[in-house]
C-alpha cells in the first residue's frame, strides 16, 4: 500500500468562501443555517437552510465560461483551484497527465437540469436550451474543474446520495495506491435549490415544525426530527508521500485506511443494519493499523434524522465497547447545513483538526435522548491533540463507508 | 496490488432493444440485426427524429408486483431484471461470510429522470399532486441499492455517473475491488432508461440521426438513442475455478483519463483517448500487440468516429488496419449509462465466443474513418484480448480490457 498525503484543501460553503473564513467560522461556533432567502418555501412544512452567499466566482474565472456552467460546477472549480493553489501545484509541478479529480456529488447541477426541463415542458422539444444539456450530468462539475484547470489524468464522478464524495475519496486513493495517479483532487459538492428542496420535502426527509415538532439541525438530540439542507464544494488535495516529499510539500495529515460495506435495509430509509457500519468502521482502523483506543475523534455520520442518529450511536457503541463514551464524537451540520458531497467538506474539516488541534462540537445539542449518551461535544468546540480521526459516512440505501485520517 | 489475484467474468445479464436477456441480445448481434425503430415510450411528434432503440415486449408485471412498481424506475427494473440473469448465469451461491466479500458497483446515468418527468408533469401540467414515490429513483444509486439488497450483499458498494463511461468505469473499478481483496464478488455493470431530457437534449444538439445510427460510415449524422442494461457478475479467478464455474473471460484491466478539453467535443487527435487505451494496456499487463478486437465507443456522430479512429491509430500504428473494429450502438443504439456495460457484455461474449459483431447499416467508406470496421456481417475469430472504449462528456475517458480465458 502506498501511503497517501493530504496537502492541499479548498471550500466554498455557507460559512465561509475559502478555508481560512470556513476555519474561523467553525472555531467562533457560527452556524449558517437560517430561513432560505434564495427561494419561496411557503409551499413546503420547512423554511430552513443553509445557503452560500456573496459567492461571485468572476473574481477569479472569466464570466463568459462560468455562464455555461451549474452552480455546482461553480464552487467545485473555485475550491480545487485555492486547493491546487495550497498545494502549491498551479505552476506545474506535477505533469496535468499525472492529475485526477473524483468529485462526489448526488444530483450534480440540478437547477441547470430544471431550466432545461422548463423550456421542454413550457415550450416543447423546439424549446430547450441546447447550452444547457452538457451540464444537466451529473459528472459536470468533475469536467469542467478538469477543462478549466488542465487535469488530464483520471476524471470521475460518484453519486451515492449521503456518500457520494466518501465515494469519491476512497476512488482517488486506490488510484493513487495503483500509480494510475500521483496527485488527485477528492471531494464533492451539491447545491440548494428549489427542486431538491422541494423533492426532499415530498420524500418527508426534512425537518419540519409540524405538530410538536421543532424545524432545526439537531444531531443526536431528543428533537431531531429531520434533515436541514445546506450546499457548498469543498475538495482535498491527496498525493503520494513520494511525490509529496519529492517536491517537499506541506502536509496536513495522512490517509490512513478507509472501508466500504453495505446493508441491505429499504433503498430509501436511514435504518441501517449495525452490522455493516461497524465493519467499515473496524475494517478501517485495522487496515490503518489502529485500535479504537487509537481513535481520537469521530466525525459523525448523523444527519438529525430520527434513524441514522440512533443508528450510528449504536454501532459506535457496539465497536467501542466501554471506551464509547470517552471518545468525542461531533457533526458540523447544525454549523455548515447537510447536502449530500458534504463528505468532502467534513472530511477537509478533520484534516484542519488534525493540524490545528481542535475538535468542533455538535452546535445546537441539548436534549439527550435515552441511550443516546456518547460525547457529542455538545455547543462548544475543543482545543486537544488529534492524532486520528475516524470518519463516517452512512447513505440512506444502505451504503456504508469509514474513513481513517491521521496526523 | 496482488498480482496473484486475476478477475474471471462468470456471469452475464441484459436487457436491451435486442430483447430482455443476453441470449438474444448476443443472436441478434452476430445476426446484425437492428433495434432502432419507433419510439413509443413518450410522445415523439415534436421531435426532429423520432427512432430509438428502446426495450419492448418486455411485461414488468411478470416480474414485480404491483407495489414494488410503483417505487421503481424503468433504469431499476432493468437493472434487477438484467442482474437477476447474471447472477443465475454464475452458478453463484452465497453463503453469510461470502455475503460480505460481495459487492456491488454500477454506473448511471439517466436512471429514473423518466419517473422524475412524469413527478414534473403531473405537477406543471395537470397541477395534481403528484405521487412522492416517483421521486424514490432520483438519485442514481437507488438501482444499486436495490441490486444489493435483492441477493443481501453487504461488501462494498458504489454509483458512478459519467455520463457515456459510467458504468465501463465501474467495471474496472470492481475488478481492482477484487484485484485489491477488497471483495471476491462483485455484480456490475450499468443501467439506463430513455428519457425526454436526454432524447431532447441530444435532439436539441442536433446529434441524433433520423435514420438508425451510421458509425463510421462517410453518410453518418448522429447517434441514436437505446436504452437497457449491461450487467457482468465478477469473481475472483482462483474462487471462480475452484467451484468449477464457467468462466467467460478474464476481466484483464482498465484505463481512465481525462481530455480536460471541452464538454462535449473530443479532442480532434485522440490524445485523450489515446491515453486512456495505453493506460488500459498496462493495467492489463499487455501490449498493443495483444490486442485482437476493439469493441469501439463508435456512436456515428462525425467527430467522436473521427477522433476515436485517431486515437486508434495513434496506439496501434500501422497495426491499426488490421485490427477489426466494431460498433454495436448500430443495433442496440447509445444507451448512456448503461453503454459501458452493454459494450462490456459483447466484449466478454465476443472474447467467449470467438466471433466479432458486425457494425451494421454501413455503406459508404470515409477517409477520416478508414478502419476495418467488421461492416455488416458478423465474423469468427480467435480473440487474445480485446478492449472496448467509453468517450463520455466532459473528456471522461475509460477503456477496459478483457482476456481470453486460458
Amino acid at each position: 500500500m502506498k501511503r497517501i498525503m493530504i496537502t492541499g484543501l479548498g471550500t466554498v460553503n455557507a460559512l465561509g468562501l475559502d478555508v481560512p473564513s470556513y476555519w474561523e467560522a467553525v472555531r467562533s461556533g457560527r452556524s449558517a443555517i437560517m430561513p432560505i432567502e434564495g427561494f419561496d418555501t411557503s409551499p413546503f412544512a420547512s423554511r430552513l437552510g443553509a445557503e452560500v452567499k456573496g459567492f461571485d466566482p468572476s473574481v477569479s474565472f472569466d464570466p463568459m465560461k462560468l455562464r455555461r456552467m451549474d452552480r455546482l460546477s461553480q464552487m467545485v472549480l473555485t475550491a480545487s483551484a485555492e486547493a491546487l493553489t495550497d498545494a502549491g501545484l498551479r505552476g506545474g509541478a506535477v505533469s496535468p497527465e499525472r492529475m485526477g479529480i473524483v468529485i462526489g456529488n448526488g444530483y450534480g447541477g440540478t437547477s441547470c437540469t430544471e431550466e432545461f426541463f422548463a423550456g421542454l415542458l413550457m415550450r416543447g422539444p423546439s424549446g430547450v436550451n441546447p447550452m444547457l444539456f452538457p451540464t444537466t450530468v451529473p459528472n459536470s462539475a468533475a469536467s469542467l474543474t478538469s477543462i478549466e484547470l488542465k487535469i488530464k489524468g483520471p476524471n470521475s464522478t460518484f453519486c451515492q446520495k449521503d456518500v457520494s464524495a466518501e465515494e469519491a475519496f476512497i476512488y482517488a486513493c486506490g488510484l493513487l495506491d495503483k500509480g494510475a495517479a500521483d496527485v488527485m483532487i477528492a471531494g464533492g459538492g451539491e447545491e440548494l435549490n428549489p427542486v431538491i428542496y422541494h423533492a426532499f420535502t415530498a420524500l418527508g426527509i426534512l425537518s419540519h415544525g409540524k405538530g410538536k415538532g421543532v424545524e432545526g439541525c439537531f444531531p443526536f438530540d431528543r428533537r431531531r426530527n429531520g434533515r436541514v439542507l445546506g450546499e457548498g464544494a469543498a475538495v482535498l488535495v491527496l498525493e503520494t508521500l513520494e511525490s509529496a516529499t519529492n517536491r517537499g510539500a506541506k502536509v496536513y495529515g495522512e490517509i490512513a485506511g478507509y472501508a466500504m460495506t453495505g446493508g441491505t435495509g429499504s433503498v430509501s430509509s436511514y435504518r441501517l443494519d449495525t452490522g455493516p457500519m461497524k465493519r467499515a468502521m473496524d475494517t478501517a482502523l485495522t487496515r490503518a493499523g489502529l485500535g479504537t483506543d487509537g481513535v481520537s475523534y469521530i466525525s459523525a455520520a448523523a444527519n438529525s434524522t430520527r434513524d441514522l442518529d440512533a443508528c450510528e450511536t449504536a454501532a459506535v457503541k457496539e465497536l467501542f465497547g466501554g471506551r464509547a463514551g470517552s471518545v468525542p464524537i461531533s457533526s458540523i451540520r447544525p454549523m455548515t447545513g447537510d447536502f449530500e458531497g458534504m463528505g468532502g467538506l467534513r472530511l477537509l474539516t478533520s484534516a484542519l483538526s488534525i493540524t490545528h488541534g481542535y475538535i468542533p462540537p455538535t452546535l445546537n445539542y441539548s436534549e439527550a435522548e435515552p441511550g443516546m449518551d456518547l460525547d457529542y461535544v455538545p455547543g462548544k468546540g475543543r482545543e486537544c491533540t488529534v492524532d486520528a480521526v475516524l470518519h463516517n459516512g452512512f447513505a440512506s440505501g444502505g451504503a456504508c463507508t469509514c474513513i481513517v485520517m491521521k496526523k | 496490488m496482488c498480482a496473484e489475484r486475476k478477475v474471471a467474468v462468470v456471469g452475464v445479464g441484459v436487457v436491451s432493444a435486442l430483447g430482455p436477456s443476453s441470449k438474444e441480445f448476443w443472436e441478434g448481434l452476430v445476426s446484425g440485426r437492428c433495434g432502432i425503430e419507433a419510439v413509443d415510450l413518450f410522445d415523439t411528434s415534436a421531435y426532429r427524429t423520432h427512432i430509438g432503440a428502446q426495450v419492448k415486449g418486455f411485461d414488468p408485471f411478470a416480474h414485480f408486483g404491483k407495489k414494488e412498481l410503483r417505487r421503481m424506475s424503468r433504469c431499476d427494473l432493468f437493472g434487477i431484471l438484467a442482474a437477476r440473469e447474471a447472477m443465475a448465469d454464475s452458478g453463484l451461491s452465497l453463503g453469510p461470510d461470502d455475503l460480505e466479500r460481495s459487492g456491488v458497483l454500477l454506473g448511471g446515468g439517466a436512471g429514473g429522470m423518466l419517473s422524475g418527468e412524469q413527478y414534473r408533469r403531473d405537477l406543471y401540467e395537470k397541477k395534481i399532486k403528484p405521487r412522492a414515490s416517483l421521486l424514490i429513483p432520483f438519485s442514481p444509486s437507488v438501482t444499486t441499492d436495490y441490486i444489493a439488497i435483492e441477493f443481501g450483499l453487504t461488501g462494498p458498494r458504489a454509483t458512478v455517473v459519467t455520463a457515456c463511461s459510467s458504468s465501463a468505469t465501474s467495471i474496472g473499478y470492481a475488478a481492482d475491488w477484487i484485484r485489491r481483496g477488497d471483495a471476491d464478488v462483485v455484480i456490475t455493470g450499468g443501467s439506463d432508461a430513455m428519457c425526454e431530457l436526454t432524447y431532447s437534449g441530444f435532439n436539441s444538439l442536433r446529434a441524433v440521426d433520423d435514420r438508425p445510427c451510421r458509425p463510421f460510415d462517410m453518410e453518418r449524422k448522429g447517434l441514436s438513442l437505446g436504452e437497457g442494461a449491461g450487467i457482468l457478475v465478477l469473481e475472483e479467478m482462483g474462487r471462480a475455478r475452484a467451484r468449477g464455474a464457467k468462466v467467460y473471460a478474464e476481466l484483464a484491466g482498465y484505463g481512465i483519463a481525462g481530455d480536460a478539453y471541452h464538454m462535449t467535443a473530443p479532442e480532434a487527435d485522440g490524445g485523450g483517448a489515446a491515453r486512456t487505451i495505453l493506460a488500459a494496456l498496462g493495467d492489463a499487463g499487455a501490449t498493443p500487440e495483444d490486442v485482437d478486437y476493439i469493441n469501439a465507443h463508435g456512436t456515428a456522430t462525425r467527430f467522436n468516429d473521427a477522433a476515436e479512429t485517431a486515437a486508434i491509430k495513434k496506439v496501434f500504428g500501422q497495426r491499426a488496419y488490421d485490427i477489426p473494429v466494431s460498433s454495436i450502438k448500430s443495433m442496440i443504439g447509445h444507451c448512456l449509462g448503461a453503454a459501458g456495460g452493454l459494450e462490456a457484455a459483447a466484449t466478454v461474449l465476443s472474447v467467449y465466443h470467438g466471433m466479432i459483431p458486425p457494425t451494421i447499416n454501413y455503406a459508404n467508406n470515409d477517409p477520416q474513418c478508414d478502419l476495418d470496421c467488421t461492416p455488416n456481417t458478423a465474423r469468427r475469430k480467435d480473440i487474445r484480448l480485446a478492449i472496448s472504449n467509453s468517450l463520455a462528456f466532459g473528456g471522461n475517458n475509460t477503456t477496459i480490457a478483457v482476456r481470453k480465458a486460458v
